[in-house]
């Protein structure tokens, strides 16, 4: 059995803040007598990933993806709860902890502004203690893939969102860390830069065997990269596991929309749910049966338009929350 | 009114950190007893500075420090353009219907003004006592023009420099430099200093213009001047009208404007 | 071999944004030598009518505040511009990479201070150097005075670096310290004499700087220089600097271990 790279176990994190009570007199007596607020930002979260697995995280704005991953790369330290990354407590070493992972947060970077980006590979590949020769190779490997020679003599200021996110990528890899954690990597992109950093991604992983844990909110993402998900809503765990299973239990299953030329002779096909205006639309769960009406539909010549859609993740996701707070108020 | 409500909310958002806001204020009385300390220092420890009475040069330091009371109040965003402009804030405000300038200023309220206030009243108080002069309505009205002048000539320099911030941050740090040089040595009578630093002082960055030329006119120190009385006299006058040419150069600068990448 | 090519890396990042910027490095030359020459030129006037005041003569007046002027680069380039301040990281959340990394976060912090006054030192010295040729200072008062000038410097820039990395770590959690880091500066340089000689103001005022850590970082030491304080009466301030090191020390690192302990990181 593959060890498991990350663990997670009942993890909790609150923070404390102060508030500000509203209006001007609120704001002096905030001033000198300031409201103590608790925020659980992570509830109860358990999961673990194992050796070169591809773990995606999802969840909502605020659900707490990123709290987690604060903890499981030893930035931030549980409030409860235990985790372990290669089989170590994070926070508790966090300078050996640092040369086994790598990270990147999608929002902020961690090149140095002002300096060319190669300046700061070089600054990183002394920081990490990586040897001219590995650091050259991997360099040429990185350039390779993400095509960073055509700006890695810029400053990240001078940079755009993808060509600083693409200079972060390597940066997180100069020291081949076997275990790697992005947060929101592709945000703000456009789509053919997407697609570069998703195909980085997806070979770092298959090719490479490194275990990445990734949280995203792009469906498209998932659908490509992970096989496994868990789903996160207010610091807890709704889901966890594949992501066919996921479709399977909470998908609403497969649509297509068919607009066939006039005075066509419609198909005697099963699923059809109904028609909007010229539109025909066919439903069903069983994948095979989605591919065998493309298959006779794809034969004929008088289909104007086609529409195919799988389970629209998003959906599948708020099915999942709906289900889970129904049980939750079940239960209480 | 719009301006009032900018104020109020960026006083607001200062407040939020609280122990923040106190020190800020700190910060502003603490320097103004500084320069005032320094005065007084100034006028005991060197009495008869080129041939004037320690009131006429008091009020040169009161002057400058009211003028710059009033440019730390209503122009420190000029001081703010790089940092604003690095965040891309100004994309924003190019997008509002106000003048860029105008939010420029308006985006934050210099809090360390607030313990200022008090001190610099006690400076001019002061200075005023101290002269013998007759003090007619023309005096007095001629005094807050003066302050007035200082305020136009700050803001007038700053932004002329902050304009050049649109495009280039490190301006940012010619800002902070000039500024450290018009607190130092705007404080003197100017013909004290031999010809080449006057010339830098009344012609390159004209602080002259702030205190030290109104202040002669007003008390009548017009013996050693190195420029013609009614210069001096006119002096708040080229003053609002080197802030108007500032703002005209910040017009130019903005219209070349690019933003910053990503 | 590593450990010192890690640390020479991490020391000469702020002395880098400078030197790649060519326009930068001469901005500072004549920013400093049009300073250099401005306040030689008044404290000279000053002293036309009075020949000593203070206790100080013209000649030991002008070094004063020359070598004064030299202070504000022993500080290190602007930061601030290279979205590179502790501040900065601690509000755009960047400041997780400092965890993230097989660097102690305060030793980063600590080596990184170490370029940064490294390299202003380096331009104070050229400054001195040049100011010297051209006569505009006076040469140490005694070897002794010198020596126990650089000493006294020495001690001075540790508690500036103190001063400034105590204000740095607090933001972990106050999440703004414009105002602790303004007071810091004004204060610092006020009673380091950068704005007018200590000598100049009133007894309180000289009594109540005493016990302050800031006059130490260049009141003392100048005041060694032109031999205002004598080489024999230097040991009290020797040992109030020292006092400060130790104490601003230990309360350093305490910080350090509870913001290890609560990194507050901005965003989702």
């Amino acid at each position: 059995m593959r060890s498991q790279a990350i663990e997670a176990a009942g993890l909790r994190k609150v923070f404390h803040s102060t508030s500000r009570r509203p209006g001007v007199l609120g704001g002096l007596r905030s001033l000198v007598a300031p409201e103590r607020v608790t925020t659980v930002a992570v509830d109860d979260v358990s999961f673990s990933v194992s050796e070169g697995e591809l773990l995606a995280l999802l969840g909502p704005n605020g659900a707490g993806k990123s709290t987690t991953i604060k903890m499981l790369s030893g930035v931030l330290v549980p409030s409860e709860g235990r985790c372990r990354v290669a089989g170590q407590v994070p926070h508790l070493d966090r300078r050996a902890n640092a040369q086994r992972i790598g990270a990147v947060f999608g929002q902020r970077s961690q090149l140095w502004w002002d300096l060319p980006a190669l300046e700061s590979f070089a600054m990183l590949r002394d920081i990490f203690r990586v040897g001219d020769d590995a650091y050259r190779k991997r360099l040429d490997e990185l350039e390779g893939l993400l095509e960073l020679s055509g700006f890695w003599r810029q400053r990240p200021r001078h940079m755009s969102l993808g060509q600083r996110v693409r200079c972060d990528l390597a940066a997180a890899l100069l020291h081949d860390p076997a275990i790697i954690f992005l947060d929101e990597p592709t945000i703000g992109m456009d789509a053919v830069v997407k697609e570069q950093v998703r195909e980085f991604i997806r070979y770092q992983t298959a090719e490479r065997g490194r275990t990445i844990l990734l949280t995203t909110h792009d469906m498209a993402e998932v659908s490509r990269l992970a096989s496994r998900v868990v789903l996160i809503n207010e610091g807890r765990v709704v889901y966890d596991g594949g992501l066919a299973d996921l479709q399977r239990e909470y998908g609403s299953g497969w649509k297509v929309r068919v607009t066939y030329a006039p005075d066509a002779a419609l198909p005697e096909v099963s699923g059809l749910t109904g028609t909007v205006g010229d539109e025909h639309r066919y439903a069903g769960t069983d994948p095979a049966g989605q591919r065998d009406l493309l298959r006779r539909l794809l034969d004929r010549d008088d289909v104007e338009d086609l529409q195919a859609h799988g389970d629209d993740l998003e959906e599948v996701m708020a099915e999942v929350y709906r289900r889970r707070s129904a049980a939750i108020e079940v239960a209480s | 009114m719009l301006t009032w409500r900018f104020i109020t909310l960026s006083i607001k958002s200062a407040m939020e950190y609280r122990t923040d806001f106190f020190l800020m204020i700190a910060v502003g009385a603490i320097w103004q007893v500084t320069v005032a300390v320094f005065a007084t220092v100034l006028i005991t420890r060197f009495p008869g500075l080129g041939g004037w009475e320690s009131g006429a040069v008091l009020l040169i330091v009161a002057v400058r420090m009211a003028g710059h009371l009033l440019a730390a109040a209503l122009f420190m965003g000029t001081r703010q353009v790089a940092g604003l402009t690095m965040e891309g804030r100004i994309d924003a405000f190019l997008l509002r219907p106000m003048p860029v300038y105008r939010q420029v200023m308006l985006n934050s309220f210099h809090v360390p003004v607030l313990g200022d206030v008090v001190v610099t009243g006690l400076m001019l108080a002061t200075a005023v006592r101290l002269l013998t002069l007759d003090w007619t309505a023309w005096r007095i009205g001629y005094l807050v023009v003066a302050v007035l002048g200082t305020m136009l000539l700050e803001a007038a320099v700053q932004t002329f420099l902050g304009s050049f911030a649109l495009r280039h941050p490190t301006a940012k740090l010619w800002q902070e430099w000039t500024e450290d040089l018009m607190a130092t040595f705007g404080n003197y009578p100017l013909h004290i200093l031999p010809s080449l630093a006057r010339t830098v002082f009344l012609y390159v960055l004209p602080i002259g213009l702030c205190g030290y030329l109104p202040v002669a006119f007003l008390t009548g120190n017009t013996a050693r001047l190195p420029v013609p009385v009614w210069v001096a006299a006119a002096s708040p006058a080229i003053s609002l009208v080197l802030f108007l040419a500032s703002l005209g150069w910040w017009s130019i600068q903005l219209r070349r404007y690019e933003s910053v990448g990503g | 071999m590593t450990e010192i090519r890690q640390a020479w890396r991490i020391a000469r990042t702020s002395a880098l944004y400078e030197v790649l910027q060519p326009g930068r490095l001469a901005g500072v030359a004549v920013q400093l030598s049009l300073q250099i020459f401005l306040t030689w030129c008044l404290w000279r006037a000053l002293y036309e009518a009075v020949p000593a005041s203070g206790g100080l003569d013209r000649g030991q007046a002008v070094t004063y505040t020359v070598l004064g002027t030299l202070y504000g680069r022993l500080r290190g380039p602007d930061r601030g511009l290279a979205r590179d301040t502790v501040v900065q990281h601690v509000r755009e959340g960047s400041i997780l990479y400092w965890y993230l990394r097989p660097v102690m976060p305060r030793r980063y912090h600590w080596l990184r201070a170490v370029g940064d006054q490294a390299y202003g030192f380096g331009w104070a010295l050229l400054a001195y150097l040049a100011c010297l040729s051209f006569g505009l200072i006076g040469l140490p008062a005694s070897a002794a005075a010198a020596a126990l000038f650089a000493l006294t410097l020495l001690l001075g820039q540790m508690v500036l670096y103190y001063l400034l990395a105590l204000v740095d770590v607090a933001c972990f959690w106050t999440l703004q310290n414009f105002g602790v880091l303004a007071i810091i500066r004004l204060v610092q340089n006020l009673f380091a004499g950068a704005i007018v000689p200590l000598w100049f103001l009133p007894g309180w005022f000289q009594t109540l700087s005493s016990w302050l850590p800031f006059e130490a970082s260049l009141h003392v030491p100048i005041s060694l220089y032109i031999g205002r304080i004598e080489p024999s009466g230097a040991g009290r301030y020797v040992l109030v600097q020292v006092v400060w090191v130790v104490l601003l020390a230990v309360v350093l690192r305490r910080f350090w271990r509870r913001a290890d302990q609560q990194v507050v990181v901005q965003g989702g």
